[in-house]
């Protein structure tokens, strides 16, 4: 399966979360952001970030479709096939 | 007889609690010790003959082969013929069951009373509770009886005047619900006098095609779409393991292709009802649109096909909610949603012209239209108090909710009363809730238990502005409110997604089942349990009494109930109330 | 009509691949046939390694086997459909003649008794031959096919010569010499004018065995077994003292019966044993293998936990199952299916 296969079958976004070693909650969402970033996701953003002790939970969002827009999971739309 | 067959020790829970079941519906089992081979197993089955072989295993690469073994080695043996085979365990789908040359396959999730209907050559219950159950009317056996006299003499009179007042006006909205009817009624679109009572943007819609900003028409190939993924998603209905509320949850993503697919998890999910959002716009421009529309923003626009749309991609057992309350097409929104088969909507005079943006001598006249409608297509609607979360006093909410009701009752309708449960500005303010979520909220729904004999309906959402964007303690903020709803006894109750607190983007699919799952999660813990309020329940319980009958007091003082509405009886400025503005000057004397 | 069965040793041996290069040969040649299949066809990925999988195409006037839901699912038109009264996993099997080309997911019947009763249908509707397809190494219903092709593939071993092994064994067990006997219903020992049976049609375990063993006198005598025979009956047969065994026929219901287990080279290797001590081995019906289809293939799991395709030497597994048996060795994805179906014309001709 390839990643857009897989991509279309989101329904609507895809978030990461995971526990960041940081300094601070700006840091943590400076990480998380530039994850996505790297991930090859530019609609990205910081769900929720919580700044404890030693690091940062933190859960990043990615929307791989937004209302509106033309969804892979529809079929015949983007080559997604949902059987 | 039956034989039971785990393959794997570890995961015989399930073989065994389907033992009981079968055992308690009067079948013989027997149950082989795990790890035999599959010709040990057969050589058995060859002697005891049973007449279901069920066959627990968890599946991997290696499991399949000696599945597919086990049903190979039966076929040759000759036993097919009288022992029916059936595989459950994780992963299992009918498709698997297939390809292992079983007869039947049973996935995670399955009941014990599914596999002994299946055996017994029954309907699966769950399925059978897809066809038969009923949709519960939730305002089924409330005599809508004003328990407090002396509360209910004021909301009366209240209602009454305001009846008379509006009787003698009207509005565009009127006027357009009753054409939009006649449309509806002889199929066809609205025409010019329609138009005339519209503004600008709705008129150029119509008149060139060209859907708002930031909305377009779905393509044919995507309304063709549109009515397959209803039909191809079908959702059974997941039998509850403990009682809870009705539950609603919210949709109104902008998009109903997005709204179905949503609408369809969170039925898988556990949902009983939804509640359909339109955008906020909807409520500030006079008219409503055609067509398939799609919007970019949250809420989804509604036009006839979009409902239509959405109605189609509903199972026949699921409550649909379409609100109409707040805003300049109020009457018409109810006409639509009755046309289209909703169940419910939703409809405050006092919240939409105080927290809704809507003028309130404009929205009493279309208010009382919009519940007569609602009495002509049977369809409840609840009462929402939302201004709360502008400052509002929950009294004052409570106040004007006891007139709707009283209204509502006089023009034939059912009303559902509607208390917030939520961390509001008045709570914050007063640190009723320093302690703890539960009195107030138990304060709130224990004081209309007393004045009046109607459902209560928790929302909406419930545990308002005590989420965080944290989706573990929204969610289980969300499951606790829920729960607390059915301590009380609600008759509904309507949750938000794990998303509520986040505002940078659309509410995602899986933000629902978040708090779905919480929601069932907590019920299951709390089982029937009760829980008990502190001592201070009963101050506030008292305090909100006394903001009820104040309120009513000064209104019955009041010229009228829309100038007790302008003069802030029930939300002044102070508390954060603003009266609305729009469709001010639209009422007309008939 | 003939029915053809594509039986596997594993799962991804090739039994779809070379399903769909008899059905090119088949329509090509323009000989009527009908489709059926004893597991499930037509996933897109493999349920467990998420590899894409073939897919079973259909052109026009063909006809099919298959639940009624996979028809609904289908992309394939279809025209006079017909339920048959066998039930599936998946629903009620119909057959139906192609009347739009596509894919279509075949879900067959699964066991042997009702993949009797579909290639009877297949056959009414004026099939000349009707193919089944396979399902993982399930092989029991092809009990009732006139012949058989076998998938070997890389996905059962990467051992080529293992797969070579077992495929000689799979081709000798299925060429036993046939007895024409009328089976009785149960494991039935028959011996100068005295005939005692056994509570079960098959040999399963050292149990029945030694039960049957029990009742052998010595001298000639025809022992019967209807249904399956597992390798721990087959070693406890072998067990049996030379002076019991000597002037005694064992006849199984067919070569099917001895592949169940899946253990093919052990079977071989008991059946051998029972020549030895004196029994002479027989199958009352004959299922002749056609030929072996070899695939380099098989989905391997990489230190990541995801499959991914990979391939044996070709070459080399080729040569190591021609060296292993009789029947032409084909690579499918090459000969496209006609040389296959210049042996079924053989076949015909005899």
């Amino acid at each position: 399966m390839t990643l857009s296969h897989a991509l279309s079958r989101v329904v609507d976004a895809i978030d990461i979360e995971t526990f960041l070693l940081c300094g601070s909650a700006e840091e943590a969402r400076k990480i998380a952001l530039s994850m996505l970033l790297g991930l090859g996701f530019s609609d990205a953003d910081v769900v929720s970030v919580e700044m404890n002790g030693p690091g940062a939970r933190v859960r990043a969002r990615t929307y791989v479709h937004r209302p509106g827009a033309r969804y892979g999971w529809l079929g015949g739309a983007d080559g997604g096939d949902v059987a | 007889m039956i034989l039971l067959v785990p393959l794997d020790p570890v995961h015989d829970v399930g073989l065994k609690m389907i033992k009981r079941a079968l055992e308690e519906a009067g079948h013989k089992t027997v149950l082989l010790p795990p790890d035999m081979t599959p010709s040990e197993i057969i050589a058995r089955a060859e002697k005891i003959r049973p007449s279901h072989m069920l066959v627990s295993r968890t599946l991997g690469y290696q499991a399949e082969e000696v599945l597919a073994r086990l049903a190979d080695l039966a076929d040759a043996a000759g036993i097919r013929e009288q022992t029916r085979m059936i595989i459950g365990g994780m992963a299992v789908r009918p498709e698997l069951a297939q390809e292992l040359g079983f007869d039947a396959g049973f996935g995670p999730g399955t009941s014990p009373s599914e596999v002994v209907a299946f055996i017994e050559g029954r309907p699966a219950p769950s399925a059978e509770c897809a066809h038969q159950r009923a949709k519960k009317d939730l305002t089924a056996g409330y005599t809508y009886r004003f328990k407090d006299e002396s509360v209910g003499r004021l909301a009366e009179q209240l209602a009454d005047e305001l009846l008379i007042w509006a009787d003698e006006r009207t509005s565009p909205a009127v006027e357009r619900a009753e054409l939009r009817y006649a449309a509806l009624m002889e199929g066809r679109s609205v025409g010019t006098d329609y138009l005339a009572l519209c503004d600008e943007v709705v008129r150029a819609a119509y008149l060139t095609g060209t859907p708002p900003k930031k909305t377009r028409h779905l393509t044919v190939d995507e309304q063709r779409h549109l009515g397959m993924l209803g039909e191809r998603q079908y959702v059974a209905s997941r039998p509850r393991s403990h009682p809870a509320p009705v539950l609603f949850v919210q949709y109104g993503t902008g998009c109903p292709f997005m709204d179905v697919a949503h609408i369809k998890a969170a039925v898988a999910w556990g949902a009983d009802g939804v509640v359909h959002f339109d955008p906020s716009w909807g409520a500030r421009t006079e008219g409503l649109l055609e067509g398939w529309l799609t919007h970019e923003e949250d809420g989804s626009v509604i036009t006839p096909e979009n409902l239509r749309a959405i109605r189609q991609a509903l199972e026949p057992w699921v409550l649909w909610q379409v609100r109409a309350h707040r805003g300049l097409n109020t009457p018409e929104t109810v006409v639509l949603a009755g046309h289209a088969g909703a169940d419910l909507t939703k409809i405050n005079i006092a919240y939409g012209s105080l927290g809704g943006g809507t003028d309130p001598e404009r929205l009493a006249v279309d208010g009382v239209a919009a519940m007569r409608w609602a009495a002509k297509f049977s369809m409840p609607f609840d009462i929402v108090t939302n201004e709360e979360l502008s400052g509002v006093p929950a009294g004052k909410a409570f106040a004007s909710m006891l007139v709707m009701a009283a209204l509502a009752k006089k023009v034939g309708a059912r009303p559902i009363l509607q208390p917030l449960f939520c961390n509001s500005p008045e709570v914050m303010i007063g640190g009723y809730m320093s302690d703890n979520y539960v009195d107030f909220n138990v304060a709130k729904v224990q004081v209309l238990r007393d004045i009046l004999d109607a459902p209560v309906w928790p929302g909406a959402p419930v545990g308002f502005l005590t989420q965080t964007e944290d989706r573990v303690q929204s969610s289980l903020m969300t499951g606790l409110h829920a729960c607390l709803a059915g301590f009380l006894r609600a008759d509904a109750v309507t949750i938000a997604s794990s998303d509520e607190a986040y505002s940078g983007g659309p509410i995602t699919a899986a933000a629902r089942t978040d708090t779905l799952t919480a929601v069932l999660a907590a019920a299951r813990f709390f089982g029937s349990c009760v829980i008990t309020p502190t001592a201070e329940a009963e101050r506030f319980k008292r305090l909100i009494y006394s903001q009820i009958c104040d309120a009513l007091t000064a209104a019955q003082k009041a010229p009228s109930f829309v100038q007790a509405l302008y003069d802030g009886v029930f939300g002044s400025r102070d508390d954060g109330a603003h009266p609305g503005r729009n469709g001010r000057g639209t009422v007309r004397v008939k | 009509m003939t029915c053809i069965a594509v039986i596997g040793t594993a799962k991804n041996t090739g039994k779809t691949t070379t399903m769909s290069a008899i059905m090119n040969a088949s329509s090509t040649e323009g000989i009527p046939y009908g489709v059926t299949s004893i597991g499930y066809d037509g996933e897109e990925l493999d349920s467990i390694t998420l590899l894409p999988k073939p897919r079973l195409y259909f052109r026009e006037g063909v006809h099919v086997a298959t639940a009624r839901e996979c028809l609904e699912a289908s992309e394939a038109g279809f025209s006079s459909v017909e339920m048959l009264p066998l039930e599936s996993a998946l629903g009620p099997i119909c057959v139906a003649t192609v009347s739009k080309a596509g894919l279509v997911i075949v879900a067959g019947p699964t066991r042997s008794r009702h993949l009797r009763i579909t290639a009877e249908a297949l056959a009414r509707r004026g099939s000349r031959l009707v193919l089944v397809d396979g399902a993982l190494g399930r092989v029991s219903p092809a009990s009732v096919v006139d012949l058989v092709v076998l998938a070997q593939g890389a996905s059962r071993s990467r051992d080529v010569a293992r797969l070579a092994g077992e495929c000689s064994a799979i081709e000798r067990l299925l060429a036993l010499p046939v007895k024409h006997v009328s089976m009785p219903g149960r494991v039935t020992y028959r011996a100068a004018g005295r005939s005692v049976s056994l509570g079960t049609g098959s040999l399963m375990d050292e149990t029945n065995v030694n039960t049957l063993l029990q009742r052998l006198s010595e001298g000639s005598g025809q022992i019967l077994v209807p249904n399956a025979v597992t390798c721990a009956a087959l070693s406890a047969l072998g067990l049996c003292p030379p002076g019991l065994a000597r002037g005694k026929s064992l006849v199984f219901a067919d070569g099917i019966r001895l592949l169940v287990g899946n253990c093919a080279e052990r079977s071989w290797e008991l059946v051998q044993r029972l020549f030895a001590l004196g029994f002479t081995v027989w199958v009352a019906r004959s299922i002749p293998l056609l030929a072996v289809t070899a695939n380099p293939y098989y989905p391997r799991l990489d230190a990541d936990g995801t499959y991914r395709d990979a391939y044996v030497d070709k070459q080399l597994l080729l040569r190591a199952l021609r060296e292993a048996v009789t029947v032409p060795v084909i690579d499918v994805r090459e000969s496209n299916g006609r040389s296959l179906m210049e042996l079924v014309y053989k076949q015909w001709e005899r």
